[in-house]
């Protein structure tokens, strides 16, 4: 049966431009992960989690992930999303959609339905591609954690996985985001350039020590908070935190671009 | 139909999240509790029956240093980014048996720096490098691990000793209450009326089950702007035996420390109340800048080619952390007992025979007390 949310969905995964950001996504835990093997990582020198890797390939996982959040994954699931409605506005398609004889609040949760699978898809991407380029590379054994505690490899697969979703809840909050911005204009490479410029300076604001009061409120300020998890005991505080602000984000975002998308004068 | 009201949605939303967010965080009231006597408060701190707690506590400093960026600091957790900026701590204590068993955990972005203390014996814990260092515990890790902690910090102000040599210089008042982790809290406020200190006021939440202190800030005087601010932020009266254990995991580098010569160099405490000072023998501070931030065992290379000449740009080779540190030397005052550094809160003195003092006091107290303590010197 076709549905309103499979076509959105294979229009999102069969767009060659997507497929290719995936396709990067994939290349680059296995470009660390060879840089490592050839080259090795001296002690002291880039974060520390990728002096581990040498010596567990499981670590690629974190390392890859800790490596891309700050700004790969957010970008790519970013601009997909800032595509969804501008693009369609731009070539023309959006109006044809509209013709269907499906209301359009169903369409726009289609779509917000579409980027947010390629959130999943772009973080898994990366999370699996280390995962296999570190198994291969890489020799996998019991896990050091943040705070000196050994746990054993499987217990530490479950903990790969819990990060793994973390930071595909951070990367939907981008997703639903970038997707606002895409109902806001009617030219994709605004909406591009509007969701990138959100999201760096977001980061920017977060790196400021003056503006601390906002910080916490930023969407960007606890991408990282996934390595709570691997501590001992695991420290929920700042990853629950962090998954209410993007909860916030999305509602607001959502409404936003529910309200402008239902409103807004198409049929030009 | 009209669709202009759809706009008024999303303005709607933002205004349920903000009210939502402002109720729940307003929540943390002030409960009703049986009034207690000032003399019966201080008395609950001292005879506190609790000899195990673990719990995450929110350390925020502001003693007058400049915060360092979260970008460009590149040696994950480290205790010295302790002084200054806002901090995550769990710590683990148990004394049940007699013995001091801690761990002071620092949580920073994708690492940690643990100091695990087994009565005498200390490891100290830093992911980043994956290093483990074994040693005993010497004067600077209690100083550290008294920190870290609402509980160690507030015996600093309210202790049996701060009180006995403070007493007659202080107004303590109670009455207030509040809530701290979620347990109903009476509140002391400490007031030193000694000249020469540059503590403003104290406040300490004591858990008015426990008695155990659960949040203690420090103003300066005249600021309403909290230098000192340490509460818990969760909290429970157990401490896990296996997190109070250390065993260097496979793949470390160990490194075994020497035991510090604490006959050479003893922690003292010079003068009393208020603006009593703390002094340390065998302080070099250009060797102590020096040695931060530099690996333990290999001396790093020389920079070559471009490194080079960004380097020399520089001027001051080093972290952040050295930077601001040599500036913060070279910003202080030369006085005949040696050199005076001070903040809104610390005030510290580096004299020439490689002696440290450190006070709340004022620049100017302190420069007595040293000078005091100096004459006592001569004369034994």
């Amino acid at each position: 049966m076709i549905t309103v949310p499979s076509i959105e969905l294979s229009l999102t995964f069969r767009r060659r431009r997507n497929l290719l950001i995936l396709a990067v996504l994939a290349l680059l835990p296995v470009l660390v992960g060879v840089s490592v093997r050839v080259a090795g990582i001296g002690t002291g020198t880039g974060t520390g989690m990728l002096n581990q890797v040498a010596g567990n390939g499981l670590f690629l996982v974190f390392a890859s992930l800790a490596l891309t959040v700050p700004l790969f994954l957010p970008v790519a699931v970013g601009a997909v999303a800032a595509d969804q409605v501008a693009g369609d506005a731009a070539d023309g398609t959006l109006r044809t959609v509209l013709a269907w004889p499906v209301g359009r609040s169903r369409l726009l949760a289609a779509k917000l339905l579409a980027a947010v699978a390629f959130a999943v898809a772009a973080t898994f991407t990366v999370a699996l591609s280390a995962l296999a380029a570190g198994a291969a590379l890489f020799p996998m054994r019991d896990v050091t954690l943040l705070s000196g505690a050994t746990i054993p490899l499987s217990t530490a697969f479950g903990r790969a996985l819990l990060i793994a979703l973390v930071v595909t809840c951070c990367m939907a909050g981008v997703a639903v985001i970038g997707l606002t911005i895409s109902t806001l204009t009617d030219s994709p490479a605004t909406a591009l350039a509007g969701t990138v410029a959100l999201i760096v300076a977001a980061e920017i604001a977060g790196s400021l020590p003056q503006l601390d009061a906002v910080q916490p409120w930023l969407f960007s300020e606890d991408w990282l908070a996934f390595a709570d998890l691997l501590r001992t005991p695991v420290y929920w505080g700042t990853i629950t935190h962090s998954l209410w602000v993007q909860a916030g984000y999305a509602v607001v975002g959502a409404s936003l671009a529910w309200a402008r998308f239902t409103s807004r004068d198409l049929a030009l | 139909m009209s669709r202009s009201w759809r706009l008024l949605t999303p303005v709607a939303v933002v205004a349920a999240i903000v009210a939502g967010t402002t109720l729940v965080h307003a929540s943390s009231d002030a409960p009703a509790l049986p009034r207690i006597s000032l003399i019966g408060l201080v008395q609950k701190v001292g005879n506190s029956p609790t000899r195990a707690f673990s719990g995450t506590v929110r350390l925020s400093i502001d003693i007058g240093l400049p915060k360092l960026p979260k970008l460009g600091t590149d040696g994950g957790a480290d205790p010295l980014r302790l002084l200054s900026g806002d901090h995550l701590i769990r710590v683990v204590a148990d004394t049940t048996d007699g013995e001091q068993r801690e761990r002071v955990a620092l949580l920073d972005t994708l690492s940690e720096y643990d100091i695990v203390r087994d009565d005498s014996e200390l490891w100290l814990w830093d992911s980043t490098r994956q290093l483990a260092r074994h040693g005993s515990v010497d004067a600077l890790t209690e100083v550290l691990l008294a920190f870290a902690s609402p509980a160690e910090l507030a015996k600093t102000f309210t202790g049996p000793a701060a009180i006995r040599t403070a007493v007659f210089d202080t107004d303590y008042s109670s009455g207030q209450t509040t809530r701290v982790a979620g347990r109903d809290c009476y509140v002391l406020r400490v007031t030193p009326s000694s000249p020469g200190t540059t503590v403003g006021a104290v406040r300490v939440a004591v858990d008015a089950a426990s008695g155990v202190p659960l949040s203690v800030t420090v103003y300066p005087a005249g600021s309403s702007k909290p230098a000192i601010q340490a509460e818990f932020e969760e909290l429970s009266y157990r401490a896990d035996p296996a997190e109070l254990r250390f065993t260097p995991p496979p793949g470390a580098t160990v490194v075994e420390e020497k035991a510090p010569d604490l006959h050479e160099n003893p922690v003292r405490g010079v003068g009393n109340g208020w603006t009593a000072a703390l002094a340390m023998g065998g302080v070099d501070p250009d060797k102590l800048i020096a040695g931060l931030g530099t690996e333990q065992s290999k001396p790093k290379a020389a920079p070559e080619g471009t490194a080079a000449v960004l380097a020399a740009l520089a001027g001051t080779p080093g972290t952040p952390l050295q930077s601001y540190l040599r500036m913060m030397m070279a910003a202080g005052q030369k006085t005949p007992v040696g050199l005076v550094w001070s903040s809104r809160l610390v005030s510290l003195v580096f004299t020439p025979d490689q002696r440290l003092y450190g006070a709340f006091a004022t620049p100017d107290s302190l420069v007595a007390t040293v000078a005091a303590d100096e004459a006592g010197d001569h004369r034994s």
